[in-house]
């Protein structure tokens, strides 16, 4: 399979292949995500804080998003690039998310287009995680 | 009818010396905490710096499961001991949010180190301008610009930059909100 890529040609409307990762325990406690926050990490102390298990940091679905944009649009998410994210959710361990991106936008800018992208992902029950916005520059 | 406590080990197996360990390790973390919105004043600064290092960059990718090669400048296994990679900018980069993702230290200062935890992202809003490659030392420049209550909660609105140590090239400026509590403000 070709992983198709972005260009001026592409279209309002055209829907970017996501990725789809499951969170783990392990992972979210790791030394560089969430260890040094255990509302990430020990069910202890997340459940005293109200929370019903702990909750992945939401910088990981950031991660994930800018991973299928990059799939995508390749070196330009690099250079005068903007993403916005607002963490709706909390992501619990085991949960699986997926990525979705829709260009919603095409301006042009220079010999090419300011592209903007919706950009979000959810879980297997399909709800809402993370929502927000990509701009992206293609010539 | 009170909700039964949570178990150490209900999300993975564990002898009761690791819960032991864990028990300790993450008391002694969550007792210790400063509590930030009422520590930290609207306006408070910080000007730190940061290398990122091609470890520092496989922690964060392989945390997420990114295994593009653009930011492999590690090399686990082979010959060589750290290579610098490659993408197509030259030598490897670092992924375009792990830069934001480390705007999180802006409050590890000696005064706080280790302490101001407990919180929880809200929004992010980065603005990318050049890629990072890994090696470079980033001098990040953070502000609170705002503090405020919101459906109850403690936000703490921050702006913070992170430009190249040695050049000044400018790499990312984002506006982030940190939920401070989870529980509503009493």
């Amino acid at each position: 399979m070709t992983i198709p890529t972005a260009s001026k040609a592409t279209p309002v409307g055209y829907e970017l292949i996501g990725v789809k990762k499951v969170s783990t325990i392990q992972v979210m406690g790791s030394r560089y995500w969430g260890r040094i926050n255990p509302l990430h990490w020990d069910p202890v102390i997340a459940k005293q804080e109200g929370l019903r298990s702990p909750i992945q940091t939401g910088q990981m679905s950031s991660a994930y998003l800018a991973e299928m944009l990059v799939n995508f649009f390749g070196k330009r998410v690099f250079e005068n690039s903007r993403i916005q994210r607002k963490y709706i959710k909390p992501i619990y361990p085991g949960d699986t998310i997926t990525t979705h991106g829709i260009v919603r936008e095409k301006t042009p800018e220079g010999a090419g287009y300011r592209f903007k992208v919706e950009i979000w992902c959810d879980d297997q029950n399909g709800e809402l995680k993370t929502h927000g916005w990509a701009e992206i520059h293609v010539d | 009818m009170p909700e039964p406590q949570a178990r150490q080990d209900e999300l993975q197996p564990l002898t009761p010396v690791q819960v032991e360990q864990w028990r300790a390790y993450a008391d002694r973390l969550w007792n210790t905490r400063i509590k930030r919105f009422e520590a930290i004043p609207e306006g408070w600064e910080r000007t730190w710096e940061m290398k990122i290092t091609p470890e520092l960059v496989i922690m964060y990718a392989d945390g997420v499961e990114d295994y593009n090669t653009w930011y492999e400048a590690f090399k686990t296994y082979g010959t060589g001991p750290l290579g610098v990679g490659e993408s197509p900018f030259g030598p490897a980069i670092a992924p375009p949010l792990l830069v934001s993702e480390n705007c999180s230290t802006f409050f590890e200062t000696q005064e706080y180190r280790g302490r101001v935890h407990g919180a929880i992202a809200s929004r992010e809003d980065t603005e990318i301008f050049a890629p990072v490659p890994i090696g470079t030392v980033l001098r990040y420049r953070g502000r609170v610009v705002k503090k405020f209550l919101r459906r109850g909660r403690q936000y703490l609105r921050s702006v913070i930059t992170a430009e190249d140590a040695a050049t000044g090239q400018l790499f990312i400026r984002e506006t982030r909100e940190t939920l401070c509590k989870y529980a509503k403000a009493e």
